[in-house]
């Protein structure tokens, strides 16, 4: 429910990806997690996401460098509704790789009341266990909570007509 | 009150997380709440464009910390303005901390309006430790404050 229209919202989404297979087997290349997001919307609002920003730390909590830091090839998949958006899985590290870690899209996803909206991160190399092995990536959605706006047909204002229809 | 309109204005938060402190703040999970006075008049409001972030130890003399090898930087950041949060969400400021500008721009302004609470809480997800493990969170708010425009 937004407090202002429009109003800013920054969903954070955090991942952890250690020894995901249990057992002390690290995480195998391919693993996902899965994030349902709450926008927590009403039926008249909708959600415009414009950009991610991307993080790639240990799950440690230890600091990587992206021109040092090994494994940390990730993508991202965004489910809106009954699709995804955009269409395909996307690659997280040129985004953490550039200087401003962000991406913003060339026209923002919506999502509308009662979507689903999920983020699903997968690792696209196996992982040693460990958590200094282990990695945590942060995706924020830099989005905004607005109310829908309705286009209303103009002869509603020309009531009543006379007989002649003028 | 306003002197020109609008007028920027730059509200900084200064939160330290360090084990040494009482209440030990330099837990995981532990939080550093700021009431951000605004001294605005009845008729003025405050509109926050960005948030800049600056991360560095607790030293005596605090050092600035490099995003490339420092280890316990994740914080989140959590906005009550009036009488809900704006963002809905705590969010995370590190991948904000990590880039070139660090600011994180809002898509859209987040509004304070006359005698609404002005708070930020800052979280700490990593813990840390005490003074060179320690850390200093500097926030400031990128905002602007005018007099409210009428449609007469």
């Amino acid at each position: 429910m937004a407090n202002q229209d429009p109003q800013p919202e920054v969903y954070s989404v955090s991942s952890t990806f250690d020894d995901l297979s249990g057992g002390g087997l690290g995480t195998l290349a391919g693993a996902t997690i899965q994030t349902t997001i709450n926008t927590n919307q009403a039926n008249n609002e909708e959600v415009r996401v414009y950009a991610i920003q991307v993080d790639i730390q240990g799950a440690d909590f230890a600091a990587l460098s992206p021109l040092t830091g090994t494994n940390c090839d990730f993508s991202l998949t965004i489910g809106v509704g009954p699709n995804n958006v955009p269409s395909q899985t996307i690659r997280l590290r040129p985004i953490w790789s550039s200087e401003d870690n962000m991406l913003s899209w060339p026209t923002p996803i919506l999502v509308l009341y009662q979507q689903p909206f999920s983020a699903t991160i997968t690792t696209n190399q196996a992982l040693a266990t460990g958590a200094a092995n282990g990695r945590i990536i942060t995706i924020n959605f830099i989005s905004e909570l607005s109310i829908q706006k309705v286009a209303c047909a103009p002869s509603a204002t020309d009531y009543p007509r006379s007989q002649l229809g003028m | 009150m306003a002197n020109q309109d609008p007028q920027p204005e730059i509200y900084e938060v200064i939160s330290t997380f360090d084990t040494a402190l009482t209440p030990n703040t330099g837990l995981a999970g532990s939080q550093v709440v700021t009431n951000i006075n605004t001294f605005q008049a009845n008729n003025e409001v405050v509109r926050v464009y960005g948030i800049k972030i600056n991360i560095t130890d607790n030293a005596a003399v605090p050092a600035n910390l490099d995003p490339a090898t420092a280890a316990n930087c994740d914080y989140s950041v959590t906005i009550q303005a009036g009488p809900a949060q704006v963002p809905s969400f705590t969010f995370r400021m590190r991948p904000t901390w990590v880039s070139d500008s660090r600011v994180l721009i809002f898509p859209t302004p987040v509004l304070i309006l006359f005698k609404q609470p002005f708070q930020v809480t800052v979280t700490n997800n990593s813990g840390s430790g005490t003074v060179a493990g320690g850390r200093i969170v500097s926030l400031e708010l990128i905002s602007e404050l005018g007099i409210q425009k009428v449609a007469c």
